[in-house]
């Protein structure tokens, strides 16, 4: 069972952007607390995106033009909302049909048992 | 639901400030995310300060650090080159101006090309890169600001030390230009930005107090050329001359008045005479004029006091080389009048007046193309060349009375 509680940070890395591309792309626009709870939540707990990871990723995505931002205040302090841009939107489609491939072609291979391979004859 | 107060807020801010946060739009961030991790915890039921001190702790001590340096990192990547290239080249411009400076002192050739090169890529190349990386980063726009005045003012400010050292016209505009506003604009915005961010400790003092006691080294050696000793010995030689002078031009008239009353004195004498007066009186009125040119606040009276007793009151500065190049009863017309007269005592005597003064600087001070020059020098020149032909008189007039008597 604890195994489930949180996948290692490699597993993570690459898949960040896409994940967080993912989010936005179903909102409107979201706020970081937002996201990482919003991951929590959706994973029931088993990926827990840091802030961390979270903020230098979010950051790097605006810079490319991915993503803006708007400041709204809330409770005496702002709030940065992020929003995806048209070539965010387009991008986040691209990353996550890329990330279904690469699952599918992960699954040949994890599934693979030793009477499928040619030299265990 | 929860909510912290504007008070709340502005500690958290500090906190996370103080965990070494520059960028501004990562602090929006990362206040706020505190901030909802307290108040998720407040509605827990826990209260305010246990809030704070478990959140802040969750990030360990180094965890908000981090979450700026890896926010710099993936910015930069692409900008790791230009950094790169930014070190070699400092690197490199600052060995070949300390190359510079040690062939400079041993007099080696190539001294000049390197410190050309040196500064030239120091503030062609490195500069504008350092600034560009600064950009980058996204520190805010203040820092951004206070980085581009330090940049700009720091690329004056080498550059007139460059043309200083290398007798290239505007040094001295550039120097004062650049460290203007290094001292007056760029200081002070550097203190308000670390005194904004709370970052007035050690680190940040330490610089502080070296730039300002350097430039204040640096401003007065280049401001104070003469040590005192030299300045006292200088005086000296102007007084001792000063006082010669009236003696000599005393046993003169004496010895005129002798000559005249003893027999009809030579007409010849005579002019020579005039000749040396009108000498005595123009370089008077010179030294009067240039010291007037410097000072033009004091009254004559002073201006003659000064020039008579108390030399170092008004010797201090330069003086305007305008004022000896007039064309009625300036130095042109004193360097014909020392001819004339050298001449009419040839004629007299048969021998070579022979006297001895600088005519190199006189030639200087009226044909070279700057119009400043040290007062104390000019006037010291001149009353030398008073001494001499009012000497060469004595002897004239002596020879003259032994002749007659």
């Amino acid at each position: 069972m604890y195994i489930c509680l949180m996948y290692s940070k490699e597993l993570l890395k690459g898949t960040l952007k896409t994940i967080i591309l993912k989010l936005l792309s179903e909102s409107d626009s979201m706020y970081g607390y937002q996201i990482t709870q919003k991951v929590k939540e959706i994973t029931e707990g088993k990926i827990n995106l840091t802030e961390g990871a979270l903020y230098p990723a979010l950051h790097k995505l605006e810079a490319d033009g991915l993503l803006t931002t708007e400041k709204i205040e809330v409770g005496n302090r702002v709030r940065k909302y992020y929003r995806l841009t048209q070539t965010g939107n387009n991008d986040a489609k691209e990353k996550v049909e890329e990330l279904k491939e690469f699952m599918e072609t992960l699954k040949t291979i994890i599934n693979i048992t030793p009477q499928n391979l040619a030299w265990s004859n | 639901m929860e909510q912290l107060t504007e008070k709340h807020i502005s500690e958290i801010t500090t906190l996370i400030k103080a965990k070494g946060v520059e960028m501004e739009e990562l602090l929006y961030d990362l206040v706020d995310h505190v901030c909802c991790m307290i108040e998720e915890k407040m509605e827990q039921g826990k209260n305010y300060p246990s809030a704070l001190d478990e959140t802040m702790s969750s990030f360990g001590n180094k965890g908000i650090r981090n979450i700026q340096e890896e926010t710099t990192y993936l910015l930069t990547k692409n900008i790791l080159v230009m950094r790169k290239t930014m070190h070699i080249i400092g690197i490199t411009s600052a060995i070949m101006l300390l190359l510079g400076s040690i062939f400079k002192i041993q007099h080696w050739p190539g001294a000049g090309v390197m410190y050309v090169l040196g500064a030239a890529s120091l503030c062609l190349i490195f500069m504008p890169l350092y600034l560009t990386v600064r950009i980058k980063e996204k520190v805010g726009k203040l820092n951004t600001w206070t980085n581009v005045v330090g940049v700009i003012s720091s690329i004056a400010l080498c550059f007139g030390i460059l043309f200083k050292i290398m007798h290239w016209p505007m040094a001295n505009m550039l120097m004062n230009i650049g460290g203007f506003v290094l001292i007056l604009i760029f200081l002070p915005l550097y203190i308000y930005n670390s005194y904004k961010n709370k970052q007035l400790k050690t680190s940040t003092i330490v610089p502080i107090i070296i730039s300002i006691a350097g430039f204040s080294l640096m401003f007065s050696l280049v401001k104070l050329r003469n040590s005192q000793d030299v300045t006292n010995a200088i005086l000296n030689i102007q007084y001792t001359i000063n006082s010669d002078v009236e003696q000599v031009i005393k046993t003169n008239q004496s010895l005129i008045a002798d000559l005249k009353q003893d027999t009809i004195p030579l007409n010849e004498l005579m002019k020579a005479d005039e000749i040396a007066n009108s000498i005595n009186t123009i370089i008077n009125d010179l030294n009067f004029e240039i010291a007037k040119s410097q000072h033009p606040d004091l009254s004559n009276e002073q201006i003659t006091q000064f020039l008579a007793s108390d030399f170092q009151a008004i010797s201090n500065n330069n003086g305007d080389l305008a004022v000896l190049r007039k064309k009625e009863k300036g130095l042109a017309e004193l360097m014909n009048l020392v001819t004339a007269y050298e001449n009419q005592y040839q004629q007299l005597t048969g021998v070579n007046a022979n006297l001895i003064y600088n005519k190199e600087n006189l030639d200087y001070y009226l044909n070279s193309n700057s119009q400043l020059f040290p007062l104390g020098i000019v006037i010291n020149d001149l009353s030398l060349l008073n001494l001499q032909v009012q000497k060469t008189h004595t002897g004239l007039l002596q020879n003259y009375k032994g002749r007659v008597s």
